[in-house]
């Protein structure tokens, strides 16, 4: 069952094309993640999946409601994430959270709980401007949690994290989708993605540029492939070799055996895909 | 839902009970009816109005557009909107929370220059009139601002606009076509409506549909405001 359904959403401000209908799926209890450059549409895309952009043409659907039509039933539905804090920096934590679990008809006792799973119990007194970064991105995940959605998006979640609040981040994101909760996440972090997400989808000037599961596109659009430093008749060579190719394992055979290998380096990861399919766009203004 | 809108109305008026910068707006009007009431003595009641239209500018529109220019900086207007709560009914309850802190303040005001025993209900209702009309003004500028720095300016010069018009209005008789025309100035419809309510009588009802003219007319612009920011994501 699809959680998220796009088909031909565009958004057009004025003469610019923010995002060139875009078509894609997400089922329940996936981790999709959006990649892109700087500029490239994915805040657009999020923006309109959650209601707070209209979008100029095509459609949504998100836990099953129309983004334009049932737009107030999907808020029901749906937790969202910003890249940056968007908390009431003199209010406490548990205050920040009474108030957005007011808003959606929730118990003191369902605040309590958000707050017990994000680890935010002892902080719960303090105000939100003496939390650090990672505290406060606690605090905002804990927020998107109430009354259990059932998609959960997060633009760029681990952006100025340290490990270890990017770790526990990771961690709990694992636990929600295998508690059936779809994720649908934007980031930069090539190796965050490779290893979060089932799917990602590639945005390059608002368009699709690529879609499948993180292996998928590595093995399609770039192929496996090592790159090798090796001494030859005297001489050093250095050259990629596609996995894929027959004469490969001979090859290598054969150079280990004499144990002429000075570097091996895998390519083929997603930050190679991703490079590739974007040609190296970089942030437009 | 009215549960809802309460416990959030309840958490918002501590956020803005918190900042030092809003309870000086609240309290400056206060301050400024006594420091005039010590130095003028009782000459200073004959600018009742004056004085009550000046805090509802202060506390209603400063109050107001400061705490949603502060929404818009810090990201929560974002997540307020993104609240199952129709975001009409989140501002119609901010607007409706800093009614009653500007009614406060219109109070204290009063009690400064009259005392507690020159209570009317017409006052009261032209003092709820004003601080609705001046509260829900203040949300607008917040909302239709593009920046902090652009809505404080505009506030400001709304506010001594608004003000100006008031004190002057009595000096305006010998000027019938300026007067015809400011007479439907909001603070000097403000100002009329808080004369009458001091000596007791209710406004006319020109005055008061007037003045309800003008509460539709900021109520709408917000409705074409939120839908042009839904279109543009402004």
């Amino acid at each position: 069952m699809s959680m998220i359904e796009v088909a031909g959403l565009r958004k057009e401000f004025g003469r610019a094309t923010a995002v060139a209908g875009i078509s894609f799926a997400v089922s329940e209890g996936e981790v999709f993640g959006l990649l892109g450059p700087n500029g490239a549409g994915k805040t657009t895309t999020v923006r309109m999946l959650t209601g707070l952009l209209q979008p100029t043409s095509g459609s949504a659907t998100v836990a099953g409601c129309d983004v334009r039509r049932q737009r107030q039933r999907m808020l029901s539905s749906i937790g969202v994430v910003f890249e940056l804090p968007a908390l009431y920096p003199r209010l406490s934590v548990e205050e920040n959270l009474r108030l957005s679990g007011s808003l959606r008809g929730l118990s003191r006792g369902d605040v309590l709980a958000a707050m017990e799973r994000l680890g935010l119990t002892e902080q719960r007194r303090r105000p939100v401007r003496s939390l650090s970064k990672g505290w406060r991105q606690r605090t905002m995940i804990a927020r998107a949690m109430l009354g259990q959605p059932k998609v959960l998006f997060l633009d760029e979640p681990t952006s100025g994290l340290d490990p270890n609040a990017t770790a526990f981040l990771h961690d709990l994101l694992r636990s929600l989708r295998d508690e059936g909760v779809t994720i649908f996440l934007t980031t930069h972090d090539m190796v965050e993605a490779a290893e979060l997400c089932d799917r990602v989808g590639i945005l390059s000037r608002g368009e699709l540029v690529a879609l499948d599961a993180p292996a998928a596109l590595v093995e399609r659009l770039q192929g496996r492939s090592i790159r090798l430093t090796w001494w030859e008749a005297g001489s050093l060579r250095e050259a990629s070799i596609p996995l894929a190719d027959p004469s490969t394992p001979a090859f290598l055979e054969e150079v280990l055996a004499q144990r002429r290998i000075l570097q091996i380096e895998t390519t083929g990861t997603l930050d190679d895909v991703y490079r590739n399919v974007t040609g190296g766009q970089e942030a437009r203004a | 839902m009215i549960a809802a809108i309460a416990a959030i109305s309840l958490q918002w008026g501590k956020d803005i009970l918190r900042n030092v910068m809003l309870w000086l707006m609240l309290a400056l009007p206060t301050g400024i009816a006594w420091a005039v009431m010590q130095a003028q003595g009782a000459a200073s009641q004959e600018f009742g109005a004056i004085w009550l239209v000046f805090a509802q500018l202060m506390a209603g529109i400063m109050v107001a557009s400061g705490h949603w220019l502060e929404e818009r900086e810090q990201g929560t207007w974002q997540a307020l909107r993104l609240s199952p709560v129709p975001i009409g009914w989140l501002l119609f309850a901010q607007g409706a929370l800093i009614t009653l802190l500007t009614l406060i303040s219109e109070l204290l005001v009063f009690w400064v220059n009259h005392g507690v025993d020159r209570w009317s209900s017409p006052l009261v209702v032209s003092m709820l009139f004003g601080a609705a009309l001046a509260s829900f003004l203040g949300v607008l500028i917040g909302i239709a601002s593009r920046s902090a720095r652009a809505g404080n300016m505009l506030a400001t010069v709304v506010m001594m606009v608004l003000f100006l018009g008031a004190i002057t209005a009595p000096g305006l008789s010998g000027y019938p076509a300026l007067h015809a025309m400011l007479h439907w100035l909001p603070s000097i419809l403000a100002a009329a409506s808080l004369s009458a309510g001091l000596a007791g009588y209710y406004p006319p009802a020109s005055t008061n549909l007037a003045l309800a003219l003008w509460l539709l007319a900021v109520i709408v612009s917000l409705g074409i405001i939120l839908r042009r920011q839904y279109r543009l994501g402004s």
